[in-house]
């Protein structure tokens, strides 16, 4: 048996259905984790402001990706994630619509700087980043070898004092204790993506402040 | 972990990618990530937990909007429920154990230590390790369990978060206050500039 990718199998069974089917019915039992979605990328892409307006301008573009993913449906794989696929389709729809307001807006030259920046930072900006990235994970791993920080090296430490109070608790449980996403929400009682997000932050914050402190010595 | 698979790792590396494309609003590293969370099952549920989030913090659920709109309520009609301050009181020992007694969360073993807990009105370290948990128990000269340690150390963790997010609160609604008074000609001379 093959489950509508994502979807709990006992719930949705689409073996031997066209691929249209799968995406309609994707749609229905993802509605509303797409409209959040949508919504949620409406706002981060500065579309529009304020609950109403945002609202107003989620439900244009929820609308649109609906009537493309049924328009496209045929070219779905039923082996892939339906819902991840919905939401591509509707942040390149949100991209069309920021670059056509920006060019409205008469700033072309900054969104041409703005490609430039995106562009670059997708060459050497994130071959640097990555090796920061990468180096800061080798040294959380290597160093992260006991159920306490008594136990870790000096290095995971002084990495972990780079960073504020909230994010070593955070870094600490993730990498040290090694929670799941699931376990950390649960033990910061938070939601799990919000779990998520908190980490990478945390990371994130972390691989700055690496950035700044190998630019002074070498840790 | 070095040694985790490279599907946890490459699941890692991209949930955060997508929180840091999220946050810089970069749409084609959004994009990027969801093409990979087409043929990823797991990578595809957690961007839905992550928009979720997203949404609860953005105000855009249709919980958070209710429950912003009774707070906007609530503080324009009962501005005594409301307390000006921004410094919330560090946590205490009592205090975390009060939360473990209160939830059953104290061992058997334990009981005994946890009543003389209750009186300790210590501040917390401000690193919550368990090393850290474990030197201020003996300091405090009291023996306890590993697992009391670990559940004390969880639930300071949790409380003190929840801190922190009040103290953001309040400082946000102080800023917000401050900048709406009605004497404040310098916010109006701006907004009519507009």
């Amino acid at each position: 048996m093959t489950a509508l990718p994502g979807a709990p199998s006992s719930d949705i069974d689409n073996q031997a259905l066209t691929p249209q089917e799968v995406v309609r019915r994707a749609i229905e039992t993802y509605y509303s984790n797409i409209q959040t979605g949508v919504r949620v990328l409406v706002a981060r892409a500065g579309l529009a402001e304020g609950y109403a307006s945002i609202a107003e301008m989620s439900d244009e573009v929820f609308q649109y990706t609906i009537e493309t993913a049924l328009k496209i449906a045929p070219r779905f794989d039923p082996s892939h994630q339906a819902q991840s696929w919905l939401l591509g389709i509707a942040a390149n729809k949100i991209k069309e619509i920021r670059r056509k307001n920006t060019r409205e807006a008469d700033h072309i030259q900054s969104v041409e700087g703005e490609d430039a920046q995106n562009e670059s930072s997708g060459s050497d900006g994130d071959i640097e980043d990555y090796t920061t990235e990468e180096r800061i994970d080798a040294a959380i791993y290597h160093s992260a070898h006991g159920d306490s920080l008594e136990d870790s090296s000096p290095l995971l430490n002084e990495l972990l004092s780079l960073v504020d109070d909230n994010d070593r608790r955070i870094l600490t449980l993730a990498y040290v204790d090694l929670l799941s996403g699931v376990e950390l929400a649960a033990t910061l009682g938070i939601r799990e993506g919000a779990a998520y997000v908190r980490v990478a932050r945390a990371k994130e914050h972390l691989r700055k402040k690496y950035l700044v402190a190998i630019g002074r010595k070498e840790l | 972990m070095t040694k985790q698979p490279n599907s946890t790792a490459l699941l890692e590396k991209s949930i955060i990618r997508y929180v840091r494309a999220m946050d810089t609003s970069n749409l084609d590293e959004i994009t990027a990530v969801l093409q990979i969370a087409e043929t990823d099952a797991a990578l595809d549920r957690i961007i839905s937990e992550i928009n979720s989030a997203y949404a609860d913090e953005l105000g855009l659920s249709p919980v958070s909007a209710q429950s912003a709109q009774v707070r906007s309520l609530l503080q324009a009609h009962f501005p005594s429920a409301f307390t000006e301050t921004d410094e919330v009181p560090q946590l205490t020992v009592s205090q975390v154990t009060a939360r473990l007694v209160a939830e059953r969360l104290v061992p058997p073993t334990d009981q005994e230590t946890s009543q003389k807990l209750l009186h300790a009105h210590i501040p917390l370290p401000a690193w919550l390790s368990l090393p850290e948990i474990r030197k201020l128990s003996q300091q405090l000269k009291v023996t306890v369990s590993d697992r009391f340690l670990k559940v004390f150390r969880d639930t300071a963790i949790q409380m003190s978060m929840g801190r922190g997010q009040a103290q953001m609160a309040a400082t946000r609604r102080k800023n917000t206050r401050q900048s709406s008074q009605p004497g404040d000609r310098h916010n109006e001379e701006n907004h009519d500039a507009k």
